[in-house]
């Protein structure tokens, strides 16, 4: 899954909390949307955590078999136009 | 007004007799810390200055004090080039290869040289060059188009323009030039265009070839035994990074590239020497004196064309004259330069390809690219490449520049290798980078980075090249193409990709100081001195930028 589909959470040594898609990342700071189309920036030494969270979609690790996950991907693969 | 020109005079004669560069003095430019006489500033390759002015304590104060820009609309190829700074005057290359002389303090213009390539150039990896040289008052420079030229540098105009290779059979020169005695010394890039590489010295005055060292032997020459058939002709063995120069020894360091094809060995079967080799070079007839391949019959495109980084340690105990070297497949390497003992290999980053060495320091190579696609690390890029690494006769370390955690997916069709044809790619099939789940653009600057944080990024990573210990490491978010330089007050520059230049503490590799580009780094650092003030400068994507304490 690429990162424009995960959920992206800072929260500020202040203990403000956003959430939303990661833009952009580099060795010092991180550049993202929130939930509300809101443009933010950080420096990661202003930040207590930082991170994508888990997917909220359940896993069906435990519900199909391997084989079973690739048939659904291979169907799904199928779908795509030529 | 007679005052004024007589002014102007004086001036303009002070530029005009500081700027002659004699063989002694680029022999000895380690004991001119405010010069860059040549690409890494010395012929030992460290990359390293004794300038004391910028110090660990005040780096902070760093301020801008001019900008540099690419002046050719739409250039987006990597600024690569490595200024020279002689005597108040800087010299550098803006990509492709336009020449440029600035008063070093102020950023102004004294003249440019505009070369436009052939149309017939072909490069594999963009139209960058690595820099000058200088003797006397000449500047040398190679081109894309594989051309060896001679600029005046009192005034721009060219002095001579020379072939070295045929563009249209793939041959470049990307090098900065190397000004060794009487000579300047380049080779071709080109190794994925089937060519056929060499060392060649040429003389000074009109550009005449000296002597020539065949980096894939002819027939019947000393490691002609290592290939089959007609593979020599389009063996490849590039050159496209500056060696080193020991003068006490009067032997010159070069490190060579890949084979051809690349990615499919199966036409060119042996070990292809000299190619992702070291040699050491007599300067005065070119004649062979000792050679190390760090990877034989190579399949994974891993030149050898990183600096040679000459130091003088202890090594188990006793004074001994080494090499150090970071190479492009993983290892680092401690050779006696004397002889080229193999001393030590070790990794610096994660390395599957070999299962450690012979006795002799041949690697037992445990990979090779298959049909379905064999998973090597490091990449294809390599865990480091041509951007200096640096060694601090201070500290005793030595710092690569590096990818670390990073893999490429090799397939080749077994028994058909490509076919060759003039100026086309011989290559064979080109590697999947993949590092986990993740994908790094190889080679173009990421504009931005939402990537899965797996591991893989750059790094400046320290070792002791006494006990080959790893004393410390800076991670970047990001990979990097920046090189290194330390100083003696233990201040190290570099950069990457993301387009921060910073300074860190040579002795812990704690951050001191950094500033935004907005380019990546794709060169190495400099430092000099003028008028008793220090400068460090770096380019950032289509500009260079110069730093100094603020006053």
């Amino acid at each position: 899954m690429t990162g424009e589909y995960r959920i992206y959470q800072v929260i500020t040594k202040a203990n403000v909390t956003a959430r939303g898609t990661l833009l952009n990342q580099d060795t010092f700071s991180v550049q993202m949307r929130d939930n509300n189309d809101k443009l933010m920036s950080f420096w990661k030494q202003d930040l207590k955590e930082y991170g994508f969270l888990p997917s909220p979609m359940p896993s069906y690790r435990s519900v199909l078999t391997p084989q079973e996950i690739a048939d659904v991907v291979s169907y799904l693969v199928s779908l795509r136009s030529n | 007004m007679i005052i004024r020109r007589a002014t102007l005079i004086i001036l303009l004669a002070a530029v005009v007799a500081s700027a002659q560069v004699s063989v002694d003095r680029v022999t000895k430019s380690a004991s001119e810390p405010g010069n860059w006489l040549t690409y890494s500033g010395n012929y030992n390759g460290n990359r390293y200055s004794t300038l004391t002015q910028i110090t660990p304590d005040n780096v902070k104060n760093l301020d801008l004090q001019w900008v540099l820009q690419v002046q050719q609309r739409g250039n987006s190829d990597k600024w690569e080039a490595s200024p020279l700074v002689v005597d108040g005057v800087l010299y550098t290359v803006r990509p492709p290869n336009d020449v440029v002389a600035v008063d070093a303090v102020t950023g102004r213009l004294f003249w440019s040289y505009n070369h436009n390539p052939a149309q017939a150039a072909r490069v594999c990896c963009g139209r960058v060059n690595r820099g000058l040289a200088i003797l006397g008052n000449t500047l040398f420079m190679g081109t894309i188009d594989g051309r060896l030229l001679a600029i005046n540098a009192r005034t721009g105009a060219l002095l001579w323009n020379v072939p070295v290779g045929a563009p249209e059979a793939g041959y470049s020169v990307t090098v900065a030039p190397l000004v060794v005695k009487d000579k300047v010394v380049v080779g071709p890039a080109g190794g994925e265009y089937g060519i056929r590489g060499f060392i060649a010295a040429y003389s000074p005055t009109d550009g005449k070839e000296l002597w020539r060292f065949n980096t894939v032997p002819s027939p019947g020459d000393p490691g002609s035994e290592t290939w089959k058939g007609d593979a020599w002709k389009t063996g490849g063995g590039p050159i496209w990074t500056t060696g080193s120069y020991d003068p006490d020894l009067n032997l010159m360091y070069w490190g060579i590239g890949n084979p051809g094809p690349d990615w499919n060995g199966d036409g060119r079967p042996g070990d292809n020497l000299y190619t992702d080799s070291v040699v050491a070079l007599d300067p005065d007839t070119g004649k062979l004196k000792w050679h190390y391949q760090f990877t034989p019959h190579d399949e994974f495109d891993f030149d050898a064309t990183q600096t040679p980084v000459l130091a003088d340690i202890a090594w188990q105990g006793s004074p001994r004259k080494v090499m150090l070297w970071a190479n492009r497949n993983g290892m680092w390497y401690v050779l006696d330069r004397a002889t080229g003992q193999f001393l030590s290999g070790k990794p610096f980053t994660r390395v599957n390809w070999l299962d450690g060495f012979e006795p002799n320091g041949r690697p037992k190579k445990v990979l090779e690219p298959t049909a379905e696609g064999t998973l090597v690390y490091p990449n294809n890029q390599g865990a480091t490449n041509w951007y200096p690494p640096s060694y601090s006769p201070r500290t005793g370390l030595f710092y690569i520049p590096s990818w670390t955690d990073t893999s490429s997916l090799y397939r080749k069709n077994p028994g058909n290798p490509p076919a060759y044809t003039e100026g086309g790619q011989f290559t064979g099939i080109f590697p999947t980078v993949t590092f986990g789940s993740d994908s790094v653009p190889a080679l173009a600057a990421a504009a931005t980075n939402n990537r899965f944080s797996a591991g893989t990024a750059g790094a400046v990573q320290a070792f002791d090249p006494k006990t080959g210990e790893r004393k410390w490491t800076f991670p970047m978010n990001d990979v990097t193409d920046a090189g290194v330089l330390t100083t003696s007050t233990n201040v190290l520059f570099s950069g990457g990709r993301e387009g921060y230049f910073y300074a860190l503490d040579a002795r812990d590799g704690k951050l001191l100081w950094k500033t935004q580009l907005g380019g990546q780094i794709a060169n190495g650092p400099i430092t000099y001195m003028v008028n008793g003030r220090q400068y460090v400068t770096v380019a950032g994507g289509n500009a260079m930028f110069v730093f100094a304490l603020k006053q």
